[in-house]
């Protein structure tokens, strides 16, 4: 058992690992997704768009008018977003780096962290 | 005894002589999930919990080096155990890890996953069969399998034989399924492989066909119990492996917005996909994938669900939506939103017919603006029948409108007769709509669905269906139950049959219980009792209890049917076809009477179709309905309103040929589909047809001599020389019976019948016993009798004749109840 475990973590366990932080990443990834909020920049906030045929100039302009604050809202929550979610994700990939290194070093630090503890005995 | 050890000799755990990897991490399992461990876990986890504090204040505040030594040392301990812990979690959960081919082939036991090894490891030495039987029963996985055949550990344990030592059988055949599983299937055997060896010992073999399991029904359990194990266990893993998108804040933002339709349509989540595990859409996966083509079609892209009520339309829709959601029909379809208009709550939001057409038109415009919905309307035809529904309003018109645009995606359920009439008839919305048929569930896998879905019921009620009830219900259903399609029947009648069997207080329900719900509901015996069973075998006996004479004919009837109730008739044609000719008056309709009394237990059950009412052009149209609403049609309303009953068609000859045409086919096969679409089953119904066609040579024969017999082949082929029936019509009946004329004497027997009712009602409505005179009955006999009507009139003559006498007696004398009225002339 104890050679299967071994065995287990540095094959199929660190694939799984391996596995659980992608999967993390990837969710914090689609919660804000980046892509489709890139893609939509500049599209008007959640797709409301007014329309209206045969009116007078004036209100063609107002129309307009309305049409642009709806795409200036929309770009500027997409900017807000865009901006945290890049931070957020750095944070999440350098986390999830050292999570994953502590998990390849894991049966490592089983012997370290004693011999540190001993270490600091011995010097107190 | 052999043992197996594990973690460092920390523990050992004992077992029957068996060995290897896989018996290693199952007792390692064991202590894994075992009290000793599970301590040691909660208190290692707290302690290095509190030791990760002590480390990480030490940031803030000075802590001792001593602490911080600690610390690191039940922090190390933690790490340990807390990989240890993941390590069993993954081998739960992957049972088959690091197992090989060769490591199986050297020793079998690595071939059997835990819920196998967990019944092996029961056995103590030299087991017998019923040790292995106990093991099965009391396991986490069989148990409910066992149940269901109904074998508890207390039956098993009363059983007379099974004390057989099986500890070779154990070692060599056993042991055999788990190298051949692995070898062949590449899984783990588990403990619904070590069900099947053990269902195959011939004791328990016996046990289980005294119990009525048959193989078949054994295979579907065994199967659908395997599924769910697997899905169980599936369940925790899959989810890790999920990477379907949701889309997240961009998503959302983009969407409209769409207040109407998130009010009047609820959504459905990606999380159906894992109520639809446990639900199989077995054999109809192909309707699955047709509409999700459908859906991706550039024209005709809405679906129309089209099978019977309860065929399962609404669960094929669910797991279209639930691979929509989760990112598994790999087209454009993915991760679109699934809605279901709450019909009821549409049809509420409104006053009048102007309101609703707006709110319509409006819910449309939200989808079009969404431009990403999917949209399941329920029995759509309630929408769209300009009766009911929508009123006034011109649904079909609007969705015309509404469902060419690709941003609308509409998948709606109908039956067939809705279809035939609201969509095929409607040449624009046929083209928007294409209709896919939901066939109801094959038999082998409705014994599946059923379980799936029973649980539900059992838990509402708290009762338990044993294996057999559920086959009987399957079959009983089937057979006597029309007018729903599986497995909605089935489903139905088995929460009536819980509501029964939980009023009666008891909550083990097997087949017997089944049997009675169904009989009760049908009026139809269905098992033959011992009251049935002496009706049946004096069938005839008890039809000249009411009809004189016609000895041959009455003989000829009982015969057939009793070859009926033994059960050698098809199930596919009616229960029995008969033509009855003879003159009027001669007992004909009254051995229809008779029959429903007899067979079915009811006179009502008698369902009576003057077939010249059906003799011109419009006939059929009258017979068979045009719609299923305004014009059902006279034969639709009957058998669908008593599907088992007697089917008296009189005066059969003066139908129009289309009529008789079609009664062909209701003789040949037992079913007729009306023009909109209907199928009406007859396959539980006994048809007697009647005809005075041949009358007078029939009594011109009488008069000569003849023996019935050799009338009825002469009475035969004139009736076709001179077409008055073609020969296919008189073979499809399954006897024609010749009624003769009544003598003199046999008229004096129908007298005596209706005096013996005329005593019956005088006794229970004034309580007077009625006496009459030798020469009274010979009178009546004399004056009810015509040659050519027979005793049709002796109803008029008994009535003005001799109740009217009886009448001026009470009056005049106003007998005391008890008295004797004696009636001497008339």
């Amino acid at each position: 058992m104890v050679s299967g475990f071994f065995y287990w973590w540095y094959s199929a366990g660190t694939r799984q690992a391996w596995d659980v932080f992608a999967l993390f990443i990837f969710r914090v990834y689609d919660f804000f997704s980046l892509d489709i909020l890139v893609k939509t920049w500049f599209a008007p906030w959640k797709n409301d768009v007014l329309t209206a045929n045969n009116i007078a100039l004036s209100d063609q302009v107002k129309l307009w008018e309305a049409n642009f604050v709806s795409r200036l809202i929309g770009a500027l929550a997409r900017t807000v977003v865009i901006f945290f979610s890049l931070i957020i994700l750095a944070v999440s990939f350098v986390a999830l780096t050292l999570l994953f290194t502590v998990w390849v070093l894991m049966p490592v630090l089983w012997v370290v962290l004693p011999v540190l503890a001993g270490y600091i005995a011995l010097r107190s | 005894m052999g043992c197996a050890t594990g973690f460092g000799g920390l523990y050992r755990f004992t077992i029957m002589k068996w060995n290897g990897l896989q018996v290693e991490r199952f007792a390692a399992w064991r202590f894994w999930h075992g009290g000793v461990w599970s301590a040691v876990r909660i208190v290692t986890y707290c302690l290095g919990g509190l030791s990760l504090l002590v480390l990480l204040a030490q940031l803030v505040v000075p802590i001792t080096l001593i602490a911080i030594s600690t610390s690191l040392i039940v922090l190390t301990a933690t790490l340990i155990v807390g990989s240890w812990d993941l390590y069993c979690l993954y081998l739960f959960s992957h049972q088959d890890f690091g197992i090989t081919e060769a490591m199986v082939r050297s020793n079998p036991m690595n071939g059997f996953d835990y819920s196998a090894l967990e019944i092996l490891a029961k056995l103590r030495k030299s087991p017998t069969l019923k040790d292995f039987m106990l093991s099965a029963v009391k396991s986490r996985q069989l148990g409910m399998v066992f149940y269901r055949l109904g074998l508890s550990d207390e039956t098993v344990r009363q059983l007379p034989t099974g004390n057989e030592n099986i500890e070779e059988f154990i070692s060599s055949t056993v042991s055999k399924i788990g190298a051949e599983t692995f070898t062949k299937q590449k899984t783990l055997a588990s403990a619904f492989d070590l069900a099947q060896v053990l269902f195959e010992v011939k004791g328990v073999k016996e046990l289980l066909t005294h119990q009525q399991i048959d193989e078949k029904s054994l295979a579907s359990l065994l199967e659908f119990y395997r599924h769910r194990y697997q899905q169980t266990n599936r369940s925790k893993t899959a989810r890790l492996a999920d990477r379907s998108r949701s889309g997240g804040f961009a998503a959302s933002w983009s969407i409209a917005y769409t207040t109407l339709l998130d009010s009047l349509a609820y959504p459905l989540h990606a999380s159906i996909a894992y109520r639809n595990d446990f639900y199989p859409i077995y054999s109809r996966e192909e309707v699955v994938a047709q509409t999700i083509l459908t859906l991706n079609k550039a024209n005709g892209h809405n679906v129309l669900l089209v099978g019977e009520p309860g065929s399962g339309k609404q669960e094929i829709f669910l797991h279209v939506a639930g691979r929509v959601l989760n990112y598994q029909t790999k087209t454009r379809l993915d991760g679109q939103q699934v809605r279901v208009l709450d019909d009821q709550n549409l049809l509420s939001s409104s006053h009048n017919a102007n309101e609703l057409q707006a709110l319509f038109s409006r819910l449309f415009e939200d989808i079009v603006r969404a431009g990403n919905v999917i949209l399941f309307v329920k029995n759509l035809d309630l929408l769209l029948d300009p009766s009911g529904g929508l009123g006034s309003v011109d649904a079909a018109n609007l969705l015309e409108n509404f469902a060419s645009d690709k941003r609308v995606q509409l998948v709606g359920t109908m039956n067939q007769e809705s279809y035939t009439q609201l969509v095929r008839s409607n040449a624009l919305l046929r083209d928007k709509f294409t209709s896919i048929e939901v066939p109801p569930p094959n038999a082998d896998e409705l014994f599946s669905i059923i379980l799936s879905q029973i649980v539900e019921t059992e838990n509402r009620y708290q009762v338990m269906f044993s294996a057999p009830a559920l086959k009987q219900l399957s079959e009983l259903s089937q057979r006597y139950i029309k007018d729903q399609a599986s497995p909605r029947r089935e489903l139905n009648l088995a929460e009536e049959v819980a509501a029964a069997v939980s009023k009666a207080g008891h909550g083990y329900i097997d087949a017997d219980d089944v049997r009675e719900v169904v009989e009760k509901k049908v009026k139809v015996p269905i098992k033959v009792g011992e009251a049935e069973r002496d009706t049946l075998l004096n069938l005839t006996a008890k039809l000249h209890e009411r009809v004189v004479g016609q000895e041959a004919a009455l003989k000829k009837l009982g015969d057939a049917l009793l070859r009926a109730r033994a059960g050698l008739t098809t199930g596919t044609k009616p229960i029995g076809s008969f033509l009855f000719l003879g003159p009027t008056g001669v007992g004909k309709t009254e051995t229809a009477k008779a029959l429903a009394q007899i067979y079915f237990g009811s006179a009502e059950q008698l369902l009576r179709l003057d077939m010249t009412e059906y003799a011109d052009q419009n006939g059929l149209e009258k017979l068979l309905g045009v719609d299923a609403v305004k014009q059902p049609g006279a034969l639709t309303v009957a058998v669908q309103s008593h599907p088992s009953a007697v089917l008296l068609l009189d005066e059969i000859e003066k139908s129009s040929d289309q009529v008789k045409n079609v009664l062909l086919q209701l003789l040949d096969e037992g079913r007729l589909t009306t023009n909109y679409g209907k199928l009406l089953d007859f396959t539980n119904v006994i048809v007697v047809a009647t005809s005075n066609a041949g009358s007078d040579f029939i009594k011109s024969q009488i008069e000569k001599g003849n023996a019935t017999s050799a009338i009825e082949k002469q009475l035969l082929d004139k009736l076709i020389t001179e077409r008055v029936y073609l020969p296919e019509f008189l073979n499809r009946f399954d006897a024609v019976i010749v009624y003769t004329p009544l003598s003199m004497e046999e008229m004096k027997q129908v007298v005596g019948l209706q005096l013996k009712m005329l005593e019956a009602r005088l006794m229970q409505q004034k309580g007077l016993h009625l006496e009459l005179g030798r020469t009274v009955v010979d009178e009546l006999a004399r004056r009810g009798y015509d040659p050519v009507f027979g005793a049709r009139a002796l109803q008029r003559v008994m009535q003005s004749d001799l109740e009217t006498v009886i009448a001026r007696e009470i009056i005049a004398q106003q007998p005391a109840p008890g008295t004797k009225l004696t009636i001497n002339s008339l």
